[in-house]
């Protein structure tokens, strides 16, 4: 049984990513991991940010809802004043409820962004960041 | 933008009409030998009529009577035998490989960077093999049977001239007899055709009569055959000299495939070594072509008005029309209710079938094969040919008018194969028409969709190829076949009108059922059209074209997939994407391995190490892979470039480059010491502060205007300290590490350097520059810093490009130095430019000064750790490392540092020094640490010892002070070194203030001689590290007696700082005075040194355990009586700290300066025990009391009758478990009395004097006891207002049971 793909990524200035995580809910299965294609997640991810400029456009909110889409695969969006892109690969969750991640994660962020030594191409490397984030995942997409 | 008109004619060429040849086997045999070609390919080149009539074209008469004009035209000529579909099977193997050799030549092209991408002209420049690819895959979908297109729309018969037996009748034998195309003997292709005939002659094998004859008969025969009957003659050229370039026939002769087909033969002749068309003089293609054109426009053209116009009539009667229309309403009924598979095709629009001339061969051609579905004379044949035809002749409209009926007639009838095909053609006339974008999608995707169902119902289930004993294709295979062809069409039509949105759409949903050769060419062309988009779609061009690799990769097409690879490492390159970024290399190597190219391999592999995602067995196995690759390469004996390995990481954009300008730093300490300290020693030995930068050398600079260079001398090594680490979870073992260096010599520098080369032309490095090699292991995430050094051997400019090394000692790498460059200076100014662009990163650039004395510092002697105050000697050596003499050298120490032997300069003021500085330079404390100085002696001014003062090379070695700072300046004008010479100074070291400390020394020189201009001074930076543990804290009270002038009394109190060590405290010594421990000493003329006689008792030596403390007392006496006593003295405590292991004796000198010296009281006194430690009694059940000795010493500084009285006040025990001596206990009985009797009066004592008197204390219980119920009375006789008494300070004793014991604890 293949388990539900949920891949989260920031994406800051320039296409770097600052931040990325597997959020199904067998992340943590090494063996799982190896089994999984993680550089076609990175590939479609990275190829759905044209498609993200294009939305930013057309779009007035923050949440610019399924942006792209490969196979199965579908990538939500959302968007920050700052031009910092969340990024969310999944296979078809439910839209309130990425777009309510979106929302929690976007104040994680920014509590991130508020460290006087954090820059926008400064990867984040927080464990704690990391954990709130694994927990609103499973908040929203258990 | 695209091209709309080339898009229109690229579609509009699919419906060129087909002509079949048919040549006798004779005509073909004379002309392949004559010419190397056949008929067939004769004819072709000729196809193409650009002008008809010339440029006002050939007004076409359609049915509707629409003014059409024909300007262009293409006729297709084929061999009977040849027209046919190949098998999908056949046609997949040919296609790919057409791939493959047209991949061949472009894939070693380099690859176009992204900007030339998105601004080519057309997506074909950047994948040329796909026009090839889809030329020959249109060619292969030619004579299906659902479609009349390539049906051909006459036949030329052609016969020699040396025919015997009447041309009429050779015309039809030749026709009876032709092998007619397979899709012609099964019915489904119109019989009837237009025939022409041609008769062709030899003019050179053949003979002017049978030209004559021919025509003879032609013109018999004319008659009979009407106006499409014509001789041409041919070969009227020399064999030696063909008129036209063979390219012009090789470019219309297509692919052979095995089994034939698609309008061509399984095989070619081989092209003759003469050539092709050797024999044809520009007359003869002249007549070709005019026989071509005349062929065309006045047979042809108005047989197919003739045609379409017989054809509209016999439509028009059946189909349209309102009774027609209601017919076909209740027809469709029918078949709608008796259901699609039951009823394939209506009997209505089936027909009447093949003619009665074919029926007979079809027996025998289709062997067993079914019925085509449609055969020529149905009605939905006719409509089809009707529409095929007028779209040749350009009638759009009529043609529309025709397939939208045919379309809507075959959709009721299901047969979605032949209903796809006329969306085709419907989508084609929108596109020729020039109707709405969304008219031409609708069509063709209609058509895409129906091909991609497998062509539906009945109709779709059955084979339209008619490949002569060929099994039929399987029914999907071919739908997708069609399907991918209408996309084609589609995206051309899309791209010609600047909609690459939907050209991207529908290549990628004709990708998906594709095999992975086509699917690998329509996610190319997906991904190219993304970067025609506006803005272009970059990252998803990147994407396609890497779904694109993997499907070329998977059909064995390697240099298409990695060239798709290749184009998107630009677009991942640094963004950070390090998973696809490792993919990326890791494909392109196994690639590049596979395909030969060893360098690109190693340079993929190389890339992959910086992955650091990977575990250790991952990482190895990048390791391996690269290794492998190399030892290939030298096995293959391939030179590979060294490569630029992200192993180990480096920091190359902020790289320490360490120079030796005028300020010569000796050691690392030296750099990393603070300017502060520096600056008052650089002031003192130069004169003046210089800062870090361009110095005086910068002279040797040529461009100084516009940028200061850095400096650095001839033979003197430049280092770079770079930051080195080992991200990966394996060791690595680099070797070889290097600076790659090169040395210019500039034509200036030359004139001036003896020895230098002249002109601008780079000096061999090896010649040039000596590089020093560093060797090092690197474990799992360790870092490190290694200097690299570079000496230049002449004069120029040094350029430290890159580093070198050797990974595991297989992988060579190399990596630029990136150093961010300083913005530009404004012309004139010097001003920096702030809005000019940045300089790109590069290596350092340092001019190369001519050689210069170098003085090298050592300092031997000082060990890493220290105590407090001790004094060390040491030896400084100079070197001269230089490949000059030096002269004129100046040396500035800090505190704590002093040249023995060095006498101060002319007007040095003693008091002005402190008191360190006073036991520095003086001799007394190198003669104490030498052991030179016997114990008891007082401070001299003398040089040292023998052993020390030996040492000193160096004459008339002053010192001075350095204004405002404890450094003092060292000067010796005489010295001069020559290069390599050494020279040791002795030097004195007393460190006191505990810490780490740097002992900085500056020395300052000059060329000998003045041999370089400018070069007035150098100087060198030395520091030594040390540590200082505390010693000794010493607290001193001097008391001035009262009677007799110049006497004092010392109290010093002594703390062992150290935890560890024990110290031996020598007698305190007080300059400008002398001491003794003993009162008497200072009695008498003699007194003074009456403790250093050798008669005297050996002065008292202290033992002063780690932790401990202890009081002192010694009597002072000043050398001039006569002077009034001071306000202050300094109190100098000699000490030898115990050996330790490996070390010698470690001695030092305590200090407490300027102590007041105040009046202080008559007597001192000092109980303490006789005995140090406790005392032990036995058990005082058996013995009550335990005698304890004590020793109370007085010393009197005047004379006095003095009165000791005991037991004066309540002692107090402090055992175990009670409390402190205030404490407010219930009165307890005494713990002490004291033996004897308690008022001992001890008479008059002298001035100046010491006693001690034995006193006894009984105790009564073991414990601490604070004995300080003893007091002093004292009295002068004649002088009562002198009386006084005081109370001795208390002394704790302590009293300890031999052994446990019941009484003990009855006691307590």
């Amino acid at each position: 049984m293949t388990s539900p793909v949920l891949h989260f990524v920031i994406v800051g200035q320039n296409d770097h990513p600052i931040f990325e995580a597997d959020l199904s809910s067998k992340a943590g299965d090494a063996s799982h991991r190896e089994e999984r294609p993680q550089y076609l997640y990175h590939f479609v991810l990275h190829a759905a940010l044209d498609a993200v400029e294009e939305q930013e456009w057309a779009f007035p909110s923050m949440h610019l809802g399924v942006v792209d889409r490969f196979n199965n695969f579908q990538v939500s969006a959302y968007s920050t004043a700052a031009h910092i892109r969340f990024m969310l690969l999944h296979d078809g969750r439910s839209d309130d409820a990425i777009k309510s991640f979106f929302k929690d994660v976007h104040e994680l962020y920014l509590k991130v962004m508020m460290n006087p030594f954090f820059t926008f191409s400064s990867k984040i490397t927080s464990a704690s960041f990391h954990q709130k984030l694994k927990q609103q995942a499973r908040l929203y997409f258990r | 933008m695209g091209d709309p008109a080339r898009a229109r004619a690229w579609l509009a060429d699919i419906w060129s009409p087909a002509v079949m040849v048919v040549a006798s086997p004779e005509t073909d045999a004379a002309c392949l030998a004559s010419t190397g070609l056949t008929v067939v390919e004769l004819l072709r080149p000729f196809g193409v009529i650009p002008h008809l009539n010339g440029t006002v074209g050939v007004p076409i008469r359609t049915a509707a009577e629409h003014p059409v004009r024909l300007h262009s035209w293409r006729l297709r000529f084929y061999a009977p035998q040849h027209m046919f579909q190949p098998s999908p099977a056949a046609a997949d193997a040919h296609l790919r490989g057409v791939l493959s050799a047209a991949a061949a030549a472009g894939v070693m092209s380099p690859v176009p960077d992204l900007d030339t991408l998105i601004h080519a002209g057309s997506v074909s420049e950047a994948a040329p093999w796909f026009e090839v690819y889809r030329t020959e895959f249109f060619r292969m979908m030619a004579f299906g049977e659902h479609e009349t297109m390539d049906h051909p729309v006459a036949c030329l018969l052609v016969v020699p001239s040396t025919h015997r037996g009447g041309m009429g009748a050779a015309f039809e034998e030749l026709y009876a007899r032709a092998p007619l195309p397979p899709l012609m003997r099964s019915g489904a292709m119109e019989s009837s055709l237009l025939r022409l005939h041609l008769v062709l002659h030899d003019a050179r094998a053949s003979s002017a009569e049978d030209l004559e004859r021919a025509e003879m008969e032609l013109r018999g025969v004319s008659s009979q055959l009407g106006s499409a009957c014509q001789i041409l003659t041919i070969n009227h050229g020399s064999e030696e000299t063909p008129v036209m370039d063979p390219r012009f026939w090789i470019s219309s002769m297509e692919e052979t495939l095995p089994g034939g087909g698609a309008g061509e033969p399984p095989s070619r002749t081989p092209t003759p070594a003469e050539g092709l068309g050797r024999r044809l003089a520009p007359r003869d293609v002249e007549a070709l072509g005019d026989y071509v054109r005349e062929a065309a426009v006045r047979v042809l053209i108005p047989h197919l008005e003739a045609r379409i116009r017989g054809l509209n009539a016999h439509v028009s009667d059946a189909r349209r029309g309102l009774r027609n229309q209601l017919k076909s309403l209740l027809w469709r009924g029918a078949s709608a209710g008796g259901g699609a598979a039951a009823a394939p095709a209506s009997p209505r629009l089936r027909g009447e079938g093949p003619s009665p001339r074919d029926q007979g061969d079809l027996s025998g051609a289709r062997g067993g094969a079914p019925p085509p579905l449609y055969p020529s004379g149905s009605l939905v044949h006719r409509m089809r040919s009707l529409a095929d035809l007028a779209l040749m002749l350009g009638d759009v409209d009529g043609a529309a008018s025709t397939l939208r009926l045919l379309a809507a007639d075959l959709k009721a009838d299901r047969a979605f194969r032949h209903y796809a095909g006329a969306q085709e053609a419907l989508g084609v006339c929108a596109a020729l028409s020039g109707a709405p974008s969304a008219e031409v999608n609708a069509c063709l995707r209609e058509a895409f969709y129906r091909h991609s169902q497998g062509g539906g119902g009945a109709a779709g289930a059955r084979s339209s190829s008619a490949a002569p004993g060929a099994p039929g294709p399987a029914p999907e295979r071919q739908g997708v076949r069609y399907a991918t062809r209408a996309a084609l069409m589609l995206t051309e039509y899309c791209r010609g009108a600047g909609l690459h949105g939907d050209a991207v759409w529908i290549l990628m949903k004709a990708h998906y059922r594709e095999d992975n050769t086509g699917a690998g060419l329509l996610l190319e062309q997906a991904a190219h059209s993304l970067l025609r988009l506006q803005p272009p779609r970059a990252r998803k061009f990147a994407f396609h074209l890497v779904l694109a690799g993997l499907r070329y990769g998977a059909c064995d097409q390697d240099g298409l997939a990695q060239r798709c690879y290749r184009q998107v490492l630009e677009v991942y390159r640094g963004k950070g994407w390090g998973l696809v970024e490792e993919h990326l290399h890791d494909v392109l190597g196994r690639y590049a391995r596979e395909l030969g190219d060893l360098a690109s391999a190693a340079r993929c592999h190389a890339a992959l190490l910086g992955a650091q995602r990977s575990g250790p067995g991952t990482q190895r196995s990048h390791l391996d892979q690269l290794y492998d690759t190399v030892r290939l390469a030298a096995a293959k004996e391939v030179a590979l470039p060294p490569l630029e390995l992200p192993l180990p990481e480096m920091d190359l954009e902020r790289p320490g480059l360490v120079f030796q300008g005028q300020t010569w730093y000796g050691n690392a300490a030296a750099r990393q010491a603070p300017a502060e300290l520096w600056r008052p020693l650089e002031r003192a030995v130069v004169g003046d502060v210089r800062e870090a930068g361009p110095s005086w050398l910068d002279g040797a600079a040529p461009q100084r205007a516009q940028r200061r260079v850095p400096v650095c001398c001839v033979g003197e090594p430049v280092s770079i300290d770079l930051r080195i680490s080992n991200p990966l979870s394996v060791d690595l073992e680099v070797s070889r590490l290097r600076l790659v260096c090169r040395l210019e010599a500039g034509a200036g520098a030359a004139s001036s350097a003896p020895g230098a080369t002249s002109g601008s032309r780079p000096t061999d490095v090896a010649d040039g520059v000596e590089v020093w090699e560093e060797r090092l292991r690197l474990r799992a995430g360790e870092a490190t810093v290694v200097c690299l050094r570079a000496a230049p051997r002449r004069r120029g400019t040094l350029h430290l490009d890159a580093v070198a090394w050797t990974l595991d000692g297989a992988a060579d790498g190399l990596r630029p130095l990136a150093v961010r460059q300083p913005l530009p200076l404004k012309p004139g100014t010097g001003a920096v430019c702030i809005d000019a662009a940045r300089p790109p990163a590069a290596g350092f650039r340092l001019e190369v000064g001519p050689a210069l004395p170098c003085l090298e510092l050592a300092l031997e002697g000082l060990s890493p750790t220290c105590l407090a105050g001790q004094v060390a000697l040491a030896t400084l050596r100079l070197r001269n490392a230089g490949g000059v003499p030096l002269a004129g050298l100046r040396l500035a120490g800090g505190a704590g540092w002093h040249l023995a032997g060095a006498v101060p300069a002319p007007g040095i003021d003693g008091r002005a020094l402190s008191l360190g500085q006073r036991l520095l330079v003086s001799s007394e404390a190198g003669d104490w640490a030498a052991g030179g100085v016997t114990e008891g002696a007082e401070p001299v001014q003398a040089p040292g010892p023998p052993a020390l003062r030996g040492q000193s090379a160096l004459k008339n070695l002053a010192w001075t002070l350095v204004p405002g700072t404890p450094a003092r300046l060292y000067s010796a004008p005489e010295v001069q070194l020559a290069p390599g010479e050494e020279l040791s100074l002795p030097c004195v070291i007393r460190l006191t203030r505990p810490g780490p400390r740097l002992l900085c020394i500056a020395a300052s020189y000059r060329v000998a001689g003045g041999a370089v201009q400018g070069a007035a001074q150098r100087s060198t930076r030395c520091a030594f590290e040390t540590v200082v543990q505390p010693s000794l804290q010493l607290s001193a009270a001097v008391a001035a007696g009262t009677c007799e002038p110049g006497a004092a009394l010392l109290q010093l109190g002594v703390v062992n700082l150290q935890g560890l060590e024990a110290f031996e405290l020598h007698r305190p010594r007080c300059p400008g005075w002398t001491s003794s421990d003993r009162g008497g000493g200072l009695e008498g003329g003699a007194h003074g040194d009456a403790g250093d006689s050798p008669a005297a008792p050996p002065p008292r030596v202290d033992e002063l355990a780690a932790g401990g403390a202890v009081t002192r007392h010694a009597w002072l006496r000043r050398r001039d009586p006569a002077r009034p006593l001071p306000a202050d003295c300094d109190v100098v405590l000699p000490w030898l700290a115990a050996k330790r292991a490996g070390a010698g004796a470690r001695r030092g000198l305590s200090a407490v300066p300027r102590q007041l010296v105040r009046p202080g009281p008559r007597i001192h006194a000092l109980l303490a025990p006789a005995a140090p430690g406790p005392a032990t009694h036995p058990g005082f059940q058996e013995q009550p009391l335990c005698r304890v000795p004590l020793v109370l010493r007085l010393w009197t500084t005047a004379p006095a009758h003095v009165v000791v009285e005991l037991g004066g006040a309540a002692d107090e025990a402090e055992g175990a478990g009670q409390g402190g001596s205030g404490t407010a206990a219930p009165a307890a009985p005494l713990a002490h009395v004291w033996a004897g009797r308690t008022r001992r009066a001890l008479g008059t004592l002298r001035a100046c004097s010491e006693l001690e008197l034995e006193l006894e204390v009984l105790v009564s219980r073991p414990g601490r006891h604070a004995l300080a119920d003893v007091s002093l009375a004292w009295g002068q006789p004649g002088a009562r207002q002198l009386d006084g008494s005081r109370p001795v300070p208390g002394c704790l004793i302590e009293v300890v049971e031999a052994g446990p014991g019941p009484g003990r604890q009855g006691l307590q």
